[in-house]
């Protein structure tokens, strides 16, 4: 058992080989998202964030600063290891959005600021939000770029 | 040989041979249970250090981060950094996470390992591994359908099913049931 643990450590592949070679940056998807919605992309970068429970989804920093992607399976059929901040994770999926009301808006920015690394403007709440996410096809997460 | 002997020959040897997975899905069960209010795949090891002159308005460059690292005595191999607030800064190290308060001039260092054992069964009973695993937990749960049916012919008898036995079993039922009925339905 631990001899299987340590053969996991060095790199993790979940779901299917990636396929795309063209890095898309996270920066082009976070400020057009709606160029990227159902198109298949490869994305790359350092862990910044992500679920400490289930391992559901990870965030993934972007090239310029304050501007994360998160990385969420639709159905939760890719689910994340829990020792995965810092690593260095490659995706390919599709950009989907995710419509919350207002209220979910606010309780999802209030978790955020609870929990996580971002700030808290509950401005953006009004009237509701869209999300863009990736739901990944294929993630390998590795300890260096 | 009568279907009793048979019955309890299954269960016996089923018992025997399932005692191992069971122990680690029920040390893992409970650790799965608790979940969110402790970690049973990794100890957290953390570190807090004040900054000197940091402030929100330090501009971010390689050589804060150099800053910082001297500051903390972190000697990790540098990674990368990232902004994901205008007050925060993460520095990633090949050992551990850097975590920035800009505002309040303070840094965590944060290294997570491994909980031996624990990481391991829950690794198993939550089926991470996926692909033949999927298939022996399968196998597993089926083993343990056969070890409760066979479980109600052992004994015959005031001890058996007919006897004391269907209380016990009757119990089993309700206890489940009253807890959908309470806060499922």
């Amino acid at each position: 058992m631990i001899l299987g643990s340590f053969l996991f450590s060095a790199e993790t592949i979940l779901g299917e080989k990636i396929q795309v070679e063209k890095v898309t940056q996270v920066s082009e998807i976070v400020e057009k998202p709606g160029d990227f919605i159902d198109k298949i992309v490869r994305v790359e970068g350092y862990i910044v964030d992500g679920c400490m429970h289930e391992g559901a989804w990870i965030s993934i920093g972007g090239d310029k600063d304050f501007q994360q992607l998160t990385i969420w399976h639709k159905e939760g059929k890719i689910i994340f290891p829990l020792d995965h901040k810092g690593k260095y994770a490659i995706a390919e999926g599709a950009v989907y959005p995710v419509q919350l009301t207002e209220e979910q808006a606010i309780n999802w920015l209030k978790h955020l600021a609870a929990i996580h690394t971002q700030e808290i403007n509950l401005e953006k709440a009004k009237g509701g939000m869209t999300l863009y996410r990736l739901s990944p096809i294929g993630v390998i997460i590795r300890d260096l770029k | 040989m009568n279907w009793r002997k048979w019955n309890n020959i299954i269960h016996r040897d089923l018992g025997y041979f399932l005692v191992g997975l069971t122990v680690i899905y029920a040390i893992s069960g409970v650790a799965a249970n608790h979940l969110r209010q402790w970690d049973s795949n990794f100890i957290t090891e953390s570190k807090t250090f004040p900054l000197k002159n940091i402030s929100a308005d330090t501009p971010v460059d390689l050589a804060l981060v150099d800053n910082i690292l001297a500051q903390t005595g972190e000697t990790g191999k540098y990674k990368s950094h990232f902004r994901p607030t205008t007050w925060r800064l993460q520095i990633f190290l090949e050992n551990g996470v850097v975590d920035v308060n800009m505002n309040t001039g303070q840094a965590v260092f944060e290294h997570k390992r491994r909980r031996p054992v624990l990481r391991e069964f829950n690794f198993l009973h939550l089926n991470q591994a996926g692909k033949i695993w999927t298939w022996a937990a399968d196998i597993y749960a089926v083993g343990l359908f056969l070890l409760a049916v066979t479980g109600l012919f052992v004994l015959k008898g005031k001890n058996g099913l007919k006897g004391r036995g269907k209380w016990f079993v009757i119990a089993g039922i309700v206890a489940p049931v009253v807890f959908l009925i309470l806060y499922f339905y």
